[in-house]
């Protein structure tokens, strides 16, 4: 053993010393100008000096730290609310889960993550993600809540507008898995809400696009929309309490096509406003209607229902 | 100096080491990561490697250099002081930090992606002419706002190669038309559009889709398209046109659940045009008509506009 001071000392190592650092030995080869690192677990990898700091495309969620959070600031955090709280625009998320309620209050924040393996757990301590302001994207992960909370997988408060939800999966939410309540335009897409106690997409928030999502197992309504000029199309709802899809309430002037509504416990498609198109949806194994139109002057333009199903 | 040959020194866990023939590098274990990471002093990147991933390695040096300084970065490894000089030295991706961006883009290489941090990665072109122009095929813009402001100058996005994709892009504002395609096959997905003098989206090119976008408050067509056939234009919601919603020449087209609110014809098919099908499109609020069909063969199908009612 060497007598080694690493705050004053330098090394000089042969090609064939090696250098223990934690668990880990390391060599140089001056030939070949690469580092080999042997790890603890019996496998070797060997790091080009020319490659310092390279990042492949695909390689954004191996870049970040399981556990942590990376802002852009360029530091990486414990917590995702703290690199929500430290970001101009960007934050994303490793893979972990991560038990906190996160709040956005900022315009114009992209938050991502690394879909399944990127967990937000609201637990017991609130909706996992809620949105107050304005031009936000939420892309690529997953949120839960714990039972008998109430809390939602993502919702809004006031001053949010203009919301991307995009590529998120609710594993669980005690209340709704995504609830828009306010502001206006804004798109959900891609999305698959697994288990709700309440609704599964909720949204009071007029001109929202909600596309080609999954719900499923809700102990209520699958999608509901409770305003006007929205558009819910090619999405899959099945196994739902209540309504498969419900528009009611201010929700005139609206299109739910292109839909599969599969084995609600009430109506597959329930309609109680005005001026709806409900066309081109397959609705089948409904407990009540396969489509309930309660509302006036909706065109219902080639559904397929009932008996054929 | 301690020179060492042939020894193995043992370091404490989290002490750096100076790795003495190699000018600026450094190691370093990091104990709760278990990552053995090799800093480069002096360009300030870092590589690391993973201890749970053995025989692999990894490096998030240039992406945090890049958000640290807030410059685009490419897969060259490299940051760059622009995001053309990051576009050319890229071969196929380019990610771009939150900030305000003041130059006009051109991409040029086939296949590449230029990849912001959502809304808050503005590229204006200002004074200097588009945005962002791709003239390669192949090419992806995702998650980025783009803007003009010149009257009648350039239009916030351009396409001029084939098979580019269009996603989740925000147009706050152009002096002319928010984004144009000029070659085929063409996918404009869950984009906004708001403020611009001319056209939101305008094309004369074949194949072109254009869904879930939300367009608003335009000078002239929400969708412009004289020419061009087969398209898909569905699912958006168009408001606020001083000309139509959607105004569509050619043939072998479908414009389908679109949500089409104050404009001058809601939908304009134009004369000449064949083999068309309007369906399930909710209009009111036109000045002129809401669905103004003056082509041959047109299909008109559950459409709802406000005579209706």
């Amino acid at each position: 053993m060497v007598d080694y001071n690493p705050t004053t000392d330098a090394l000089e190592l042969g090609d064939d010393d090696a250098l223990q650092v934690g668990d880990y030995e390391i060599e140089y080869d001056s030939t070949e100008s690469t580092f080999a690192v042997n790890h603890p677990n019996g496998e070797r990898s060997e790091v080009p000096q020319n490659r310092s700091g390279s990042l492949v495309p695909q390689g954004l969620a191996e870049s970040v730290e399981h556990g942590k959070a990376l802002a852009d600031d360029g530091e990486m955090y414990d917590s995702v609310q703290t690199a929500v709280n430290n970001a101009r625009g960007w934050v994303f998320v490793g893979p972990g889960r991560f038990a906190e309620s996160v709040t956005i209050d900022t315009n114009g924040l992209m938050l991502e993550g690394c879909g399944r393996d990127t967990l937000i757990d609201g637990e017991t301590i609130g909706d996992a993600i809620t949105v107050s302001s304005a031009n936000n994207t939420i892309q690529n992960l997953s949120v839960q809540t714990s039972d008998g909370t109430s809390n939602d997988g993502i919702n809004t408060s006031a001053g949010a507008d203009s919301l991307t939800i995009d590529s998120i999966t609710i594993v669980k939410a005690d209340r709704h898995c995504v609830s828009v309540t306010d502001g206006s335009n804004h798109i959900i897409k891609n999305c698959n809400g697994l288990i709700s106690s309440s609704f599964s997409f909720f949204s009071v928030a007029p001109k929202t696009i909600i596309s080609n999502v999954i719900c499923k197992s809700s102990e209520s309504i699958g999608i509901r929309i409770s305003s006007d000029d929205s558009i819910i199309s090619s999405c899959v709802v099945s196994d739902t309490s209540g309504d498969g899809i419900l528009a009611d309430g201010g929700a005139d002037d609206s299109i739910i096509a292109g839909n599969r509504v599969i084995n609600s416990e009430d109506n597959g498609i329930d309609v109680a406003a005005s001026d709806q198109i409900v066309a081109n949806n397959r609705i089948s194994d409904s407990t009540n209607s396969d489509i309930n139109d309660r509302g006036t002057g909706t065109v219902l333009d080639d559904n397929l229902t009932g008996p054929s199903n | 100096m301690a020179g060492i040959t042939n020894g193995r020194p043992d370091l404490a866990v989290g002490e750096p080491i100076h790795f003495g023939d190699i000018d600026g590098f450094e190691l370093e274990h990091h104990p709760i990561s278990d990552r053995l990471i090799i800093r480069d002093t002096e360009n300030g990147t870092v590589a690391y490697v993973r201890g749970d991933r053995g025989g692999e390695i990894g490096g998030d040096g240039v992406l945090i250099k890049a958000l640290k300084e807030g410059k685009p970065m490419a897969d060259d490894g490299r940051t760059h002081d622009s995001i053309q000089a990051a576009e050319r030295a890229a071969s196929s991706w380019v990610f771009v930090p939150p900030g305000n961006y003041e130059e006009s883009v051109e991409i040029t290489t086939d296949g590449l992606t230029l990849r912001g941090s959502g809304y808050n990665t503005l590229i204006d072109g200002s004074t200097n002419g588009s945005a962002v122009s791709a003239s390669a095929n192949n090419v992806t813009v995702k998650n980025v706002s783009v803007q003009t402001d010149v009257p009648d100058g350039d239009n916030a996005l351009v396409g001029v190669g084939s098979n580019l994709e269009v996603i989740n892009v925000a147009v706050s504002q152009s002096g002319n038309s928010g984004i144009t395609i000029g070659s085929e096959n063409a996918s404009i997905i869950n984009c906004t559009i708001n403020s611009c003098d001319a056209n939101g989206f305008s094309s004369g090119a074949n194949g072109i889709v254009v869904n879930g976008c939300i367009i608003d408050s335009v000078g002239r067509n929400g969708v412009n398209s004289l020419s061009g056939s087969n398209y898909i234009i569905s699912n958006n919601l168009i408001t606020n046109t001083e000309l139509d919603g959607v105004y569509k020449g050619s043939e072998n087209n479908i414009i389908i659940g679109n949500r089409i609110i104050n404009t001058s014809n809601g939908v304009g098919i134009v004369p000449g045009s064949i083999n068309n099908i309007v369906a399930n499109n909710r209009v009111s609020d036109s000045t002129n008509t809401d669905i103004n069909d003056q082509g041959t063969n047109t299909i008109l199908d559950g459409n709802l506009t406000d005579p209706s009612n």
